[in-house]
């Protein structure tokens, strides 16, 4: 049994929608980020540094494993559960690819969207958050390009289409950030949302 | 024989150090980004992105492998190689959470301040600089205190080491960010550049 402890931001549903679609067995405890939970001493505990989302493994092969970080959660539960992310180097190779682009070309400008908006919304000039914003449109179009020509981003549905999907979730639940004029996009992202195990691990972390 | 086409940035020297240190076969190329070689035809073949670095594995299972995006680098090159990443789950696990450390929390905000200084010098006010600057000292004061109790950031040796390592160097050659005061971290830096094969990743892919 896996516990998760996580909410309803990119890395969390990353974490919950990694588990929902693997199949294994596990609970979802919902951190409430604006009470605060995320820096309780029980939680702190399972992360020093005070983010969602966290795993513990009770299953795990050498005693309970706690582990943060939601791409270490998605490989970690990609390879315990053997799916999600193929086992011949070429694919493999192929879905790391597209999780490292979803993680740096696309998380960290979209994590500078995130933060001047948030915190210094009107004291950072619109340039600056333009040229944050084309560089993840920049992005997520050379994805929408890729898509085009295939149903998901890297091979089989896999952690990597998990990892976008999360963030362009966010640019839009949080962000109003929708790429309407990016069609194939559009369709990956209705074909991703419409899963079942998307649906679930999406209700468990809880409203945006 | 694998073929590397790669600068001296961060993202290029991760993929320089980690094939000298894992024993793989291997021809470095350097690609003059101040000339714009990352954006002639020849090598927009091999990256439609741009961006460097890019390995071409003419060794791999299924022909030859184009491989772009670092970190994918990092875990292919490990893996081919079986060396830099541990394969029990637990310590696998705790490698691929310091590697994604280092991608995510260290990462965007490093890429944000590099952002800002090339492109909009001048135009960001000092508190949203300081603000990634905070989060920058924030992720690297959590990896000095797990440095005070080891030697590397993630039981041995290993790629997480590799990216975080290549993200100081950057913060100290290109943005003049040196963290003098957190201890373990300096020792840490000091000892991976004193390795053999971080010293020939690093002198293959030139200067800064």
């Amino acid at each position: 049994m896996i516990d998760l402890y996580t909410a309803a931001t990119s890395n969390g549903l990353r974490a919950a929608i990694g588990l929902a679609e693997s199949g294994l067995r596990h609970t979802v405890r919902k951190i409430d980020l604006s009470k605060g939970e995320q820096r309780a001493p029980a939680f702190l505990k399972l992360n020093p540094a005070g983010h969602i989302p966290v795993i513990v493994d009770h299953g795990a092969a050498r005693g309970p494993l706690t582990l943060t970080e939601s791409t270490a959660i998605l490989i970690y539960v990609a390879e315990k559960s053997g799916r999600l992310l193929p086992s011949e180097p070429d694919g493999r190779a192929r879905v790391f690819e597209a999780l490292a682009n979803a993680m740096t070309d696309v998380y960290a400008p979209f994590e500078g969207l995130m933060h001047l908006h948030g915190e210094f919304g009107d004291k950072v000039p619109a340039e600056v958050a333009a040229g944050f914003d084309a560089l993840v449109r920049g992005a997520l179009t050379r994805i929408d390009g890729h898509l085009a020509g295939s149903e998901w981003v890297a091979g089989a549905f896999s952690i990597a289409d998990i990892a976008h999907y999360c963030t362009v979730w966010r640019l839009k639940t949080r962000l109003n950030r929708t790429y309407p004029d990016l069609a194939h996009l559009q369709r990956w992202f209705a074909a991703v949302a419409s899963r079942p195990g998307v649906q679930l691990g999406t209700s468990l972390a809880g409203r945006p | 024989m694998i073929d590397a086409y790669t600068a001296a940035t961060s993202n290029g020297l991760r993929c320089a150090i980690a094939l000298a240190e894992s024993g793989l076969r291997h021809t470095i190329h350097k690609i003059d980004l101040s000339k714009g070689d990352q954006k002639t035809p020849k090598f927009l073949r091999m990256n439609p992105a741009g961006q460097i670095p890019v390995i071409v594995d003419k060794d791999a299972a299924d022909g030859p492998l184009t491989l772009t995006e670092s970190t994918a680098i990092l875990i292919y090159v490990a893996e081919k190689s079986g060396k830099l990443l541990p394969a029990g789950a637990g310590p696998r696990a705790r490698v691929f959470e310091a590697l994604a450390t280092a991608m995510t929390d260290v990462y965007a905000p490093f890429n944000a301040l590099f952002h800002i200084q090339d492109d909009f010098p001048g135009k960001v006010p000092d508190e949203v600089i300081a603000d990634f600057d905070g989060r920058i000292r924030a992720a690297l004061t959590r990896l000095d205190e797990k440095l005070a109790k080891s030697e590397w950031v993630a039981g041995d040796f290993s790629i997480a080491d590799i990216a975080l390592y290549c993200n100081v160097w950057r913060l100290k050659t290109a943005l003049n960010r040196s963290f003098p005061d957190l201890a373990n971290l300096q020792r840490w830096f000091a000892a991976i550049a004193n390795r053999p094969g971080v010293q020939l990743g690093t002198s293959l892919a030139g200067r800064p």
